[in-house]
C-alpha cells in the first residue's frame, strides 16, 4: 500500500484498487476457539488476503521467531518460518464475525498462546478454501476428469495407485471432488428410492393381494403372525 | 535447466522478428479476469536487469517473481505498476493469476519465456539456431541486411545500436542473440560467395 500516490495510475491499478474494496466475507461458526481472557470466539470471516498481507505476514513471522525462537533455529527448520507465516496470514485473513474491519484474534502471538497447532490449521484450511473458492482461476477439476479418477479408484481401489493419483491434488481440490461425488451419491440415492417406491406400486398393481402382507411387513410390526410361528420344541 | 526457444506457436522467422523489435520486444497478455479491460504486454528484460530486481535482499522466489512482475508488467507504453508496493491492495489469487499469465506452467511457458530469453537461463546454443533459421527467412532477409551492416566485416567490431536506435546498455539479452544470428547469416553467405 502507498502513501504517495504515484502521479500516473494505471487501469490495472485503479482496477485492484476498486477490488481491494469489496473483498468478499465468508462466514464460519467455530467451536473451541477462545480469546484473550478465555472470551470464546464463536465465529468469523474470512476474505481473501492481500499482497500486502501476505507480506506483512512474513515481517511478522520474522519479529516473531526473533523474540521467542532464535533466528538461528529457524534457520536450520524452515517449518518455523512457515508455521509462523501461516498463523499470521490467518491472523489477517480471519475477521471478527460482528466487525469485520477488526480482527477476529488480537494479534497473531495472542493466537499462538490460546490455539493449538490443529486449531490453526483449520483455520488456515478454511482461509485456503476462501482463497480457492473467490480465485478468479477456476480449480482444474472437471467432471471429466473426476470421473476417470473415480473410474481408476472403482478398478484400482485396492492398490495404491489412487493414493498416489491424490497426493498431487491440493486439499481444496479433493475437497470439491469429495462434494461432487457426495451431491451425486444423494442425487442416486433419492432416484434409487423413487424406483423402489415405484416398483412396490407395481407389484401391488400386479399382485393384489400380496399387498396387504407386504404392507405389514413394511410397517415391520414384532408380531408374529400364528401360522408362521415357530412350532414349539419337541418334548 | 536451460530453456530451449518456443517451439510449435513461434516459427523461427516470427521468433527473429519479435526478438528485433524496438526498443525492447514486447508480447501482449491474455486479459485477466479480474480486470479484463486492461490490455497489458509483457516486456524483454536484460539478463542482468532481472538479478539486479534481489540484489538489495535475501534469496527469496517470491520476492524475486514479485519485482520481476512489476518489472515486465506494461499498460501502453508505460510500466502498469510503479513500484511492488503497488501490488500490496491485489488480491492473492489475483496475483497468482497475473503471475500465472506471464511466467507460463511448466508444460505452457508464458510470454516471459519467448519474449525475454537470458544468457542465464535461456539454452543459447538452441535460440542461437532457432534465430539463424529465422534470420535466414525469405521474409527477414531486409532486417538480417540491415542487422549485418551493424558489423564492420573490415574488423572495425560491432555496433548493433546502430540498428536498434538504443545504447548498447539498453539493448536486451534477446536482441543481441537475435543481432547475432543475424550476424551470422550475413557471415555465411559472404563466404559462400
Amino acid at each position: 500500500m502507498t502513501d504517495a500516490k504515484p502521479e500516473h495510475q494505471s487501469a490495472l491499478f485503479r482496477a485492484i484498487a476498486e477490488r481491494a474494496k469489496d473483498r468478499p466475507l465468508e462466514h464460519f461458526p467455530l467451536s473451541g476457539y477462545f480469546s484473550l481472557g478465555d472470551k470464546p470466539i464463536l465465529g468469523t470471516k474470512i476474505r481473501v488476503p492481500t499482497k500486502w498481507e501476505e507480506h506483512n505476514a512474513l515481517d511478522l513471522a520474522h519479529q516473531y521467531i526473533k523474540r521467542n525462537v532464535g533466528e538461528d533455529e529457524s534457520k536450520k527448520d524452515a517449518r518455523i518460518v512457515q508455521d509462523a507465516e501461516n498463523t499470521a496470514i490467518v491472523w489477517h485473513a480471519c475477521r471478527d464475525e460482528d466487525d469485520p474491519l477488526h480482527p477476529a484474534f488480537p494479534s497473531p502471538d495472542v493466537m499462538h498462546k490460546k490455539l493449538t497447532s490443529d486449531q490453526i490449521g483449520v483455520l488456515v484450511n478454511l482461509v485456503n478454501g476462501v482463497r480457492v473458492k473467490h480465485s478468479p482461476q477456476p480449480l482444474p477439476l472437471t467432471p471429466e476428469t473426476l470421473d476417470s479418477v473415480v473410474k481408476v479408484a472403482a478398478e484400482l481401489g485396492t492398490s495404491d495407485i489412487p493414493d498416489r493419483v491424490l497426493a498431487g491434488w491440493p486439499r481444496e481440490v479433493v475437497v470439491s471432488a469429495f462434494v461432487m461425488l457426495a451431491m451425486r451419491a444423494v442425487t442416486l440415492e433419492d432416484e434409487l428410492a423413487a424406483l423402489r417406491l415405484e416398483v412396490d406400486r407395481l407389484r401391488a398393481i400386479a399382485e393384489p393381494e400380496a399387498a396387504p402382507a407386504a404392507e405389514m411387513s413394511v410397517a415391520g410390526s414384532d408380531e408374529v403372525e400364528p401360522d408362521e410361528a415357530e412350532p414349539p420344541p419337541e418334548e | 535447466m536451460l530453456l530451449p526457444p518456443p517451439e510449435e506457436v513461434w516459427p523461427a522467422e516470427r521468433l527473429f522478428r519479435l526478438l528485433i523489435r524496438r526498443p525492447r520486444p514486447r508480447l501482449p497478455l491474455a486479459p485477466l479476469s479480474f480486470a479484463p479491460r486492461v490490455r497489458l504486454s509483457v516486456r524483454g528484460l536484460r539478463g542482468a536487469e532481472e538479478h539486479a530486481l534481489v540484489d538489495d535482499v535475501a534469496p527469496d522466489d517470491r520476492l524475486w517473481a514479485e519485482r520481476l512482475v512489476v518489472a515486465v508488467t506494461y499498460e501502453g507504453d508505460r510500466p502498469a505498476f510503479s513500484c511492488v508496493e503497488d501490488l500490496g491492495e491485489m488480491r492473492s489469487g489475483d496475483f497468482a493469476e497475473l503471475r500465472r499469465a506471464i511466467f507460463g506452467t511448466k508444460k505452457s511457458p508464458g510470454p516471459i519465456g519467448v519474449v525475454s530469453p537470458t544468457y542465464n537461463r535461456s539454452d543459447s546454443a538452441a535460440w542461437g539456431e532457432r534465430l539463424r533459421a529465422g534470420a535466414s527467412h525469405d521474409s527477414n532477409m531486409a532486417e538480417t541486411l540491415l542487422l549485418g551492416q551493424a558489423f564492420d566485416w573490415t574488423g572495425g567490431g560491432e555496433q548493433p545500436d546502430r540498428y536498434f536506435g538504443a545504447p548498447l546498455a539498453d539493448l536486451t539479452d534477446g536482441q543481441l542473440m537475435a543481432y547475432r544470428a543475424a550476424r551470422d547469416v550475413i557471415g555465411m553467405m559472404r563466404k559462400t560467395k
